[in-house]
């Protein structure tokens, strides 16, 4: 009783304590409304005043320049203003605050320098100083941002390169990216420059494929070998590296004029014609050579995009030097590439080349950007970068010193120099386009793969990595298909951690059996897995290595011939085949020599199916021995009965599982074995893991999936890869975002590749497994930015069985697909790798 | 093999005759030394001529061309030098005040630096370079740090036992040890400073 009381006591003390708190409460709360009530009441008269003094100091402080009590000079204007007012800016308040000559002058002078820099871009800058707000078009955006940028006005800075990202056009991308990658505007610039990135890895094989030529050797391969350029295939890629390449050389040709005015016309005539002799050469290079229709292709390519180019520019030469038109900054971006033509030219063709020499003639240095008058300034060309314009600082200027007539053509098939008329900085970088192991030539076909080298030997590349390519294939096809083999297709782990087996060995006549029957009585009708065991011996059986023919060399060999010598490992260095494959069930075992064992399939199939009635365990009782890899339970099992016993632990399908995935790995290997840079260090035998095989990238577009209704789904085509089809398909979502919004989901599907008419298709073959571990990446290249889903840093993912796929619910946001989007197709690049 | 080695020698000399780049680098370094020659008149208190407008402007040419990499470290090394000059005549406590003055108006005219290449490249901001050389080549190097210490805490002894002693630049410097960081100040003053009364109060406990 006593402790009852005792506790009642303060439970009512308690309570009453709680009420007057509520009433506090409601009082205070009352009081707060009133001080709402007042402060909104504030607040309006308050934003009467704000308002009221910002049209003051606009009006009668900018506009008027009452009260003045500092003279701005800048680009030619007079600006009345206000130390107050222009503290704002800590350039100014440094510059009005500090022990300088400026902080007590009555004027100040600004010499800016910067050609992106004019007098527009500055009266916005000082106006949004003085609280107007900044009128941005196509053509100030970047100039206010410089101009901001130099008075340190960040938030304005932020403002400009808003606009600039969200009005980034195929039309004005190239003047941006000249912008962004030629000055350091920092963060800014930065933003700037990697939302050209974005929109170039989105639209570089489509929409800016005639812009590609024209940017940096270092962007190119940047872009050209970077996962996050959308390109459908590898093939594809390759292409556009091959255009770009002779677009890039016919380009030089054809530019080389715009330099000197005077003998511009001459000059450009010299040159079409040098083209064409060129361009006779090459056909006369290819007469010998067999097949010359691919070959051919490139010429009048080259041809044709130079003549492009040509007019393309004609224009802009003849403006630039007597006008500041905007036309001419559709040029500026040649201004790197047309530096040093002549040196490279001079270089490769080397022996006879008259005219001036490079050093006498520097047209650039009768003007210092340290010493140049405002005048200057004020007339400056929409660009810093435009040829027309000389800036020292733009490191655009050529001499003028074409005159020469090359004389040594006849070298020009050995080089893709001497081809494409490229120099030497420029020919580096598609070296290590073409060769450096980032054109990911194993995944090409073959048929592809020979063209590729066509095209690549007759510009002189030495194919190293292409033959390098056609050896990855083969091993890769190789050791899929032993993995599949060995695999075990019930757990979807490789034979040794495999822990379905060991359970078999241990478990005849023990509790498992019985979970397992069950499972299997349920599940697996004989009929059913006689058929899955057919695939599966068709398609090995007709795999371009089926694991029963252990004699790889003969054929290997044979390639190599394509390789000339210049694949790292000979090809004697070859280990023989590890493994020892018996496809032969054990009740028949030893019966016969491998060679007859695709006869036997038929009988092996129907023995086990017999058994089948009885279930698992007669099953069990002849896979005990583990020396060697039964494969013959393998057939007995029902791949729905695999998901059923693994799945619901290890993999979750995209049509019920959680919005981000990535398992758990079952070998810790981490990172990325595979790396872009050093390609040609994939060790070739057959150890290799899977892992250590380039990635497979492929790029697939959806149209209008704004318009996709919640569940709605879109699939891509499929696309080969290992034995596997690969595919990517997206559905909207209206119940995956926790704020409710809808979402699109991306997936990536896979499933075993189907043996068609595959007489023709060498390289198609089988993954036999139903599940594979893989880890992928999918990428939305966009403007906006890169959106990059998944990581090469993962140890992998078990891919759900066919239909279904694995992926991200809530990868975008339908709100934000505007953004993303280009000409209302979604882009997305796919990367995956086995482990 | 011949075209092989024929092309990789051409290549060296291509890259060689780049122009542009040779140009920007005579006008980079033509502004270097102007900035130099700034930083060197606001060491010898002669700023009050200079131009605050110029000299930002040549700063911020260089970052926008790229060369903040050759602005950072002439920069460094001017300061560096500077200091070791410093560190050679006594009073460093006044010179403190100089240096810190300097280091305004070096921030000041590499504020574009400060926002666009120190971020982007992972370097120091340029004031807080300013206390960290100070730091080693003042305080840190070997005659300053010992004389220094022991003048402390001879100054405090002296006070405790009746002498006069000037308050004033006890102070500058204990200040100065702390706008250097709270770490500079525990390591170079604190712990000893703090040994020392133990030592002086034993004593004293000792002779009563």
């Amino acid at each position: 009783m006593a402790l009852s009381s005792s506790s009642s006591s303060p439970c009512s003390s308690s309570s009453s304590s709680a009420q007057q708190n509520q009433q506090q409460l409601q009082q205070q709360n009352q009081h707060q409304q009133s001080d709402n009530d007042r402060s909104s009441g504030e607040l309006r008269a308050l934003d009467c005043n704000l308002t009221s003094l910002c049209d003051h100091i606009q009006v009668e402080g900018f506009n008027s320049g009452a009260f003045s009590d500092v003279v701005v000079q800048a680009m030619g204007s007079t600006y009345r203003l206000h130390r107050l007012i222009l503290s704002r800016s800590s350039y100014f308040r440094n510059m009005l605050h500090g022990p300088w000559k400026e902080a007590s002058a009555p004027v100040v002078n600004l010499h800016i320098d910067d050609d992106n820099v004019n007098t527009e871009a500055i009266a916005v800058s000082l106006a949004y100083l003085y609280g107007h707000h900044p009128k941005l078009n196509d053509n100030n955006a970047f100039r206010v941002l410089a101009a901001a940028s130099f008075l340190d006005l960040q938030d304005l800075c932020a403002i400009c390169t808003d606009f600039i990202i969200s009005e980034l056009w195929t039309s004005n991308f190239l003047a941006y990216q000249v912008f962004a990658e030629s000055q350091d505007y920092g963060i800014h610039g930065e933003r700037v420059r990697s939302a050209c990135w974005g929109y170039l890895c989105q639209c570089g094989t489509m929409e800016l494929r005639e812009v590609l030529p024209k940017l940096s050797s270092q962007t190119l391969h940047a872009l050209l070998t970077s996962d996050e350029l959308w390109v459908p295939s590898e093939e594809k890629r390759f292409e556009l590296a091959l255009y770009t390449l002779l677009a890039k050389g016919a380009f030089f040709k054809v530019d080389h004029p715009e330099q000197d005015n005077l003998e511009g016309h001459k000059a450009a005539h010299n040159i079409l014609v040098e083209l064409a002799d060129c361009v006779v050469d090459y056909h006369t290079g290819i007469s010998v050579s067999k097949p010359p229709h691919a070959q051919h292709e490139a010429c009048s390519q080259t041809v044709s995009d130079s003549r492009y180019f040509h007019k393309m520019e004609q224009p802009a030469s003849l403006n630039s030097p007597f006008t500041n038109s905007d036309t001419v900054r559709t040029s500026h971006a040649y201004v790197e590439m047309r530096n040093g033509i002549e040196a490279s030219r001079m270089a490769e063709n080397g022996d006879a080349m008259e005219g001036p020499s490079e050093e006498s003639s520097c047209y650039h240095l009768n003007s210092s950007w340290l010493s140049r008058d405002q005048s200057r300034h004020c007339s400056s060309a929409p660009s810093s970068c435009n040829g027309a314009m000389p800036n020292d600082w733009g490191s655009c200027s050529v001499p003028p010193s074409w005159g020469g007539r090359i004389v040594g053509r006849r070298q020009v098939k050995n080089y893709a120099k001497g081809n494409s008329g490229i120099r030497g900085e420029e020919y580096d970088a598609f070296i290590n386009i073409f060769e450096g192991g980032s054109l990911l030539y194993c995944n090409m076909s073959f048929e592809a793969l020979l063209s590729v080298r066509k095209h690549l030997e007759e510009l002189g590349f030495p194919c190293k990595a292409v033959n390098d390519g056609l050896w990855l294939q083969m091993l890769l096809s190789h050791r899929v298909q032993e993995i599949g083999a060995e695999t075990c297709k019930n757990c979807c782990l490789t034979s040794s951690p495999c822990a379905c087996r060991q359970s078999y060995g241990f478990s005849h006549g023990g509790t498992p059996t019985g979970y397992y029957r069950q499972e299997h009585d349920r599940n697996g009708a004989p009929g059913n897995v006689g058929n899955v065991y057919l695939a599966d011996a068709q398609g090995e059986g007709n795999g371009l290595f089926g694991p029963v023919r252990v004699h790889v060399r003969g054929p290997i060999d044979g390639l190599a011939g394509l390789g000339r010598g210049t694949t790292f490992v000979p090809a004697a260095a070859w280990p023989p085949t590890r493994f020892v494959f018996s496809r032969v069930p054990f009740g028949l075992g030893n019966r016969n020599c491998q060679q007859s064992l695709a006869h036997d399939e038929s009988e092996a199939r129907v023995d086990p199916n017999g058994d089948l009635g009885d279930g698992l365990t007669a099953l069990v009782g002849l896979s005990q021995g583990n020396s060697v890899i039964p494969i013959h339970t393998e057939q007995t099992f029902d791949p729905d009965l695999q998901n059923r016993i693994t799945g619901a632990s290890v993999s979750v399908p995209s049509s019920s599982g959680i919005p981000v995935q990535m398992l758990e790995p079952q070998e810790h290997a981490l990172g990325l074995e595979w790396d872009n840079s050093e390609g040609s260090s994939i060790s070739l035998d057959m150890k290799t893991p899977l892992r250590q095989f380039p990635p497979f990238r492929f790029g697939v577009e959806f149209e209008d999936v704004h318009r996709l209704t919640d569940g709605q789904v879109k699939h891509s085509p499929e696309v080969f890869y290992a034995g596997s089809l690969w595919k990517v398909s997206v559905q909207a979502f209206n119940d995956e975002d926790p704020q409710g919004r809808r979402t699109l989901g991306l997936f990536l599907h896979r499933r075993k590749a189907e043996m068609t008419d595959s007489v023709r298709k060498v390289h198609i073959y089988v993954d036999s497994r139903e599940k594979v571990t893989a880890r992928y990446q999918l990428i939305c290249p966009s403007k906006r930015e890169v959106m990059v889903f998944g990581s090469f840093k993962q140890p992998g993912t078990l891919l759900p069985k066919a239909p279904k796929g694995w992926g991200w619910r809530t990868a975008l946001l339908f709100d934000e697909l505007a953004d993303l989007l280009q000409g209302g197709a979604l882009r997305v690049a796919a990367v995956v790798q086995l482990v | 093999m011949s075209h092989q080695k024929k092309r990789a020698f051409n290549f060296k000399i291509e890259t060689f005759k780049r122009y542009g780049v040779e140009l920007d680098l005579k006008y980079a370094k033509k502004t270097w030394k102007l900035l130099e020659h700034a930083i060197h008149e606001i060491y010898n208190h002669k700023a009050s001529g200079l131009s605050f407008e110029e000299h930002y402007r040549n700063a911020y040419n260089m970052v926008l061309h790229k060369y903040g990499e050759k602005l950072y470290s002439g920069l460094v090394a001017t300061m560096t030098w500077h200091l070791k000059e410093i560190s050679r005549c006594i009073e460093s406590a006044r010179k403190w005040g100089d240096h810190n003055m300097a280091l305004q108006m070096i921030r000041d005219i590499l504020m574009f630096m400060d926002r666009t290449f120190v971020p982007s490249s992972h370097k120091t901001p340029v004031n807080e370079l300013g206390l960290n050389l100070w730091r080693d080549n003042i305080i840190h190097s070997s005659e300053t740090q010992r004389r220094l210490l022991n003048t402390l805490i001879d100054c405090v002894n002296k006070e405790r036992t009746g002498e006069f002693i000037n308050r004033g630049l006890i102070r500058n410097i204990v200040k100065m040890l702390m706008d250097l960081g709270p770490s500079v100040y525990q390591q170079d003053f604190e712990k000893p400073f703090l040994e020392v009364p133990t030592n002086f109060f034993r004593a004293e406990s000792q002779h009563t």
